[in-house]
């Protein structure tokens, strides 16, 4: 089966430090893929050339068998490639339901839509609100919600649950075993719970390289992974 | 006179030029590098310095050499001191915020310049010339002044650039300018340093115009061709870069001066601003200035 | 927000109507004024959709309001051509020059974006007097009356005529308000206030953020050009002075005092402005005195500007 999302050979550096180094990736549709390193491996880079933020210097990015490589960031999302910010990035000036129409208008749909995926996610009572005004958690939730109006394929997490409560993880693993049903999840983590909990495989970066990929039961029993994070 | 000495003529005349360029454009730099602030108002800084030496050399009769160093020394002084209340009372308010900066600058731009037009008026006045010696070349007399300007231009450039390569202050600046938060973290007074070279910038600026005043007049609207032919030098010599600074003023110099001769001075300023803009769009570096570090 | 939206329109053609009102008791020179004023207003909101709602801070949309103006005085003046063409062909002036400067502008941010567009304005400005021969530079051109005839259907209107002027005026501004409020109310207009607000969210969202800027500056552009067409022909004048920095910065001004993306801001902040400088000029020749004083204090402690204010503090539903 060809893999919705393959990178091969990919690289960037940054002045003379090779933040991803001629990474060989790919991720098969329906999947959900943990994306896990220490600080510095390179993931939110590597992510960032999937998704278009950062240009790619060398290797190529398929999705969906088409070679997106020089594809400009904003016609990827069109493309189905949807990425939310590891800081939230949301329109604190507008109310919750702007900005989730924000990024339903661009699928197509309008309020109707927004409302259906705040109702989904579950902060539908939300929806008059202030951005700004809410808590922290809730925000990241508007985020998803922001990813998930696009009507993705592929939905990439830049560390979704940094900053969240106990509570508010376990209740964001059930909200993504929810969208995992039909939608190909890429995601950044270091919360190692969300990680053997959530994903299907998962693929360990260090200094720009992939160092192991494995499902999680592989990943927590290699020497590699472990010398990495844990120094033994 | 034959094109060679012609050409001698118009080169020094155009090393003038730019060595009052180079230090007006040094001050605009200085507070670019380290503020990461556009000051519109910096011709008027120029301008204020002129006028200030005016006044300051008219209550001073006798020889004009005395008036014209008591102006040299107050004039700048006393336009660092404007500038300095400028910076406390507006752009610290405003937190150095980009482009609530440069509209308050342009306010300041209004005010100075009104002001100036009040109390000075609209007249053009001339200062003279601490001295009066010409020295004979060959082939024509040229004004000694005009030499001395260049030297004291040259002078001040050197002490600048020992300022900021080689004592504390120059240190403190340039770690200001490398990374405002790391700088707070080692207990540097940020704003102070901020007022410092904002005051400094200015100061430049009013010693290059006392320079200049005996050869040109002092009048309100004389900063506005300083500040457009500073911004070309900064950007095309790349922000924060002081051999970038000096090495553009004498292209610009040296070639403002020619081309005036050559063509049309609307004609010259209009393509040298063209010129500019388009590498501001297509270079932001400028020339000289490192990759990656852009006019942002 | 339905109700917000009634009253909002109601706002704006109650506006309207009390400027049509004022036609009748406002005497000769307010009432000269007041056309003015409402010409500059449709240029401060042509430089509000680029500055307070996409957040591109400009400093050269003089240029802009000098290719309409000049757009349209140098046909009728060379050419003979009717008022109608001449109007046509400032638009077009604003249009070309703004994509184009748009096209290059737009490839730098923040303050970058601020000197280039200066200096392209100041390119435009030397070349209105590098050309005196056809603009005759800073001393400017002035279209004889006879030239001034709007043909409308049935008759030919003179426009040195003070009332035609007003109404022409008038209908001008209300037209341009309207435009302003649909503008800002539509998908469009929302995604170039998010544009504003978070450049970055709104490109992975796959919003095309540089077209949608350049389409601003397009708007905004054609807008300012279409003041400056109405003001050639209605105050039959044109001359450098209109190209110059000044004419950068007075928008600016107006709109900052107004208030910065409201709809009725820019033509607040053309008014008492132009009220302040006109009182100001009668004391000093340094009423421009005035204008930096103002900038300061407003960007100081006033940065919403009047109608800005009102809107945070009061009166939410304002567009």
């Amino acid at each position: 089966m060809t893999p919705l999302l393959e990178t091969r050979n990919l690289s960037r550096s940054f002045g003379g430090l090779k933040a991803v180094d001629s990474v060989d990736f790919s991720l098969q549709e329906g999947e959900v893929r943990a994306l896990i390193g220490p600080n510095g491996a390179g993931k939110t880079t590597f992510v960032s050339l999937i998704c278009g933020r950062v240009p790619v210097e060398s290797g190529s990015v398929i999705f969906d068998g088409r070679d997106i490589t020089r594809l400009p960031a904003h016609k990827r999302v069109w493309a189905g490639i949807a990425y939310t910010f590891q800081i939230t990035s949301i329109f604190a000036n507008l109310s919750v339901l702007e900005n989730v129409e924000l990024a339903s208008n661009r699928a197509g749909k309008g309020e109707e839509s927004a409302r259906a995926v705040l109702e989904r996610i579950g902060i539908a009572n939300l929806a008059g609100q202030k951005a700004g005004d809410l808590a922290y958690g809730h925000q990241r939730l508007v985020e998803i919600a922001m990813g998930l109006a696009l009507k993705p394929r592929l939905l990439i997490l830049d560390e979704p649950t940094q900053g969240l409560s106990v509570d508010e993880v376990e209740a964001f693993i059930a909200l993504m075993r929810e969208i995992a049903r039909e939608t190909t999840v890429l995601l950044i983590e270091h919360n190692m719970h969300v990680v053997m909990e959530l994903s299907h495989r998962i693929t360990v970066m260090e200094r720009g390289r992939i160092l192991a990929e494995g499902t999680p039961e592989e990943i927590r029993n290699d020497q590699a992974v472990q010398r990495a994070y844990l120094g033994a | 006179m034959g094109f060679g000495p012609y050409f001698l003529l118009a080169t020094l005349e155009g090393l003038v030029m730019a060595a009052v360029l180079a230090l007006t454009a040094l001050g605009l730099s200085l507070v670019f590098g380290v503020m990461r602030v556009v000051n519109v108002a910096h011709g008027e800084f120029y301008m204020l310095g002129a006028v200030l030496a005016w006044w300051f050399a008219s209550l001073v009769s006798g020889h004009p050499a005395l008036g014209f160093l008591l102006a040299l020394i107050l004039s700048p002084l006393v336009v660092a001191g404007v500038a300095f209340l400028a910076d406390r009372l507006v752009l610290q308010r405003l937190n150095y915020e980009p482009e609530a900066t440069i509209v308050a600058t342009i306010g300041l731009l209004y005010i100075i310049q009104q002001l100036a037009l009040t109390f000075y008026g609209p007249e053009a006045r001339p200062v003279q010339a601490p001295f009066d010696w010409r020295m004979q070349l060959p082939w024509f007399g040229y004004s000694a002044y005009k030499l001395f300007v260049i030297a004291a231009s040259v002078a001040i450039l050197l002490g600048t650039w020992f300022l900021l390569r080689r004592t504390s202050i120059g240190l403190v600046m340039r770690a200001t300018q490398a990374d405002r938060e790391m700088a707070q973290a080692f207990a540097i007074p940020v704003s102070k340093v901020y007022a410092g070279v904002f005051a400094l910038g200015a100061g430049l600026a009013a010693l290059a115009a006392v320079l200049i005043v005996p050869i040109k007049q002092a009048h309100y609207l004389m900063g506005q061709d300083p500040l457009l032919l500073s911004f070309i030098v900064v950007i095309i010599g790349g922000l924060g870069s002081l051999r970038g600074t000096v090495v553009a003023a004498l292209l610009i110099g040296l070639s403002d001066g020619i081309i005036s001769m050559f063509f049309s001075p609307t004609l010259a300023k209009m393509l040298a601003t063209l010129l500019v803009a388009l590498v501001l769009v297509f270079r932001p570096q400028g020339l000289f200035g490192p990759a990656g570090m852009a006019a942002r | 927000m339905k109700g917000g939206e009634h009253r909002a329109i109601w706002l704006h053609a109650a506006l309207v109507a009390g400027l049509a009102g004022l036609h009748f008791v406002l005497p000769d020179y307010h009432h000269g004024i007041f056309a003015r004023v409402m010409v500059l207003a449709v240029f401060a909101m042509g430089y509000n959709i680029a500055f307070g709602y996409t957040g591109l801070l400009s400093l050269g949309h003089a240029m802009f309001f000098a290719a309409g103006l000049y757009g349209a005085a140098l046909p009728i003046y060379h050419l003979g051509w009717s008022v109608w063409p001449s109007l046509g062909m400032g638009l077009l002036a604003g249009l070309v020059l703004a994509v184009i400067v748009g096209c290059l502008a737009l490839r730098t941010v923040g303050v970058a974006f601020m000197i280039v567009t200066l200096m392209f304005s100041q390119v435009f400005y030397l070349t209105t007097l590098y050309f005196t021969t056809y603009t005759r530079g800073e001393e400017g051109l002035v279209l004889p009356q006879a030239a001034r005839m709007l043909a409308l259907p049935g008759q030919n209107v003179s426009l040195a005529n003070a009332d035609m002027r007003y109404w022409v005026a008038l209908i001008l501004f209300g037209v341009t308000l309207a435009f302003s409020f649909a503008l800002v109310r539509s998908r469009f207009g929302r995604s170039l206030v998010a544009i504003r607000e978070n450049e970055e969210r709104m490109r992975m969202l796959g919003y095309d953020v540089f077209a949608s800027k350049l389409a601003a500056m397009a708007i905004s552009g054609v807008v300012s050009a279409a003041a400056g067409s109405a003001y050639a022909v209605l105050f039959g004048y044109a001359g450098s002075g209109f190209a110059s920095i000044q004419y950068s910065i007075l928008p600016l001004l107006w709109v900052l005092l107004g208030g910065a993306a409201t709809v009725l801001g820019p033509f607040i902040g053309t008014l008492i402005m132009f009220y302040l400088i006109d009182v100001a000029s009668s004391y000093t020749t340094a009423h421009m005195l005035v204008v930096g004083v103002a900038l300061i204090l407003l960007i100081l402690y006033f940065p919403k500007g009047i109608v800005g204010t009102i809107r945070a503090k009061w009166l939410r539903w304002l567009p």
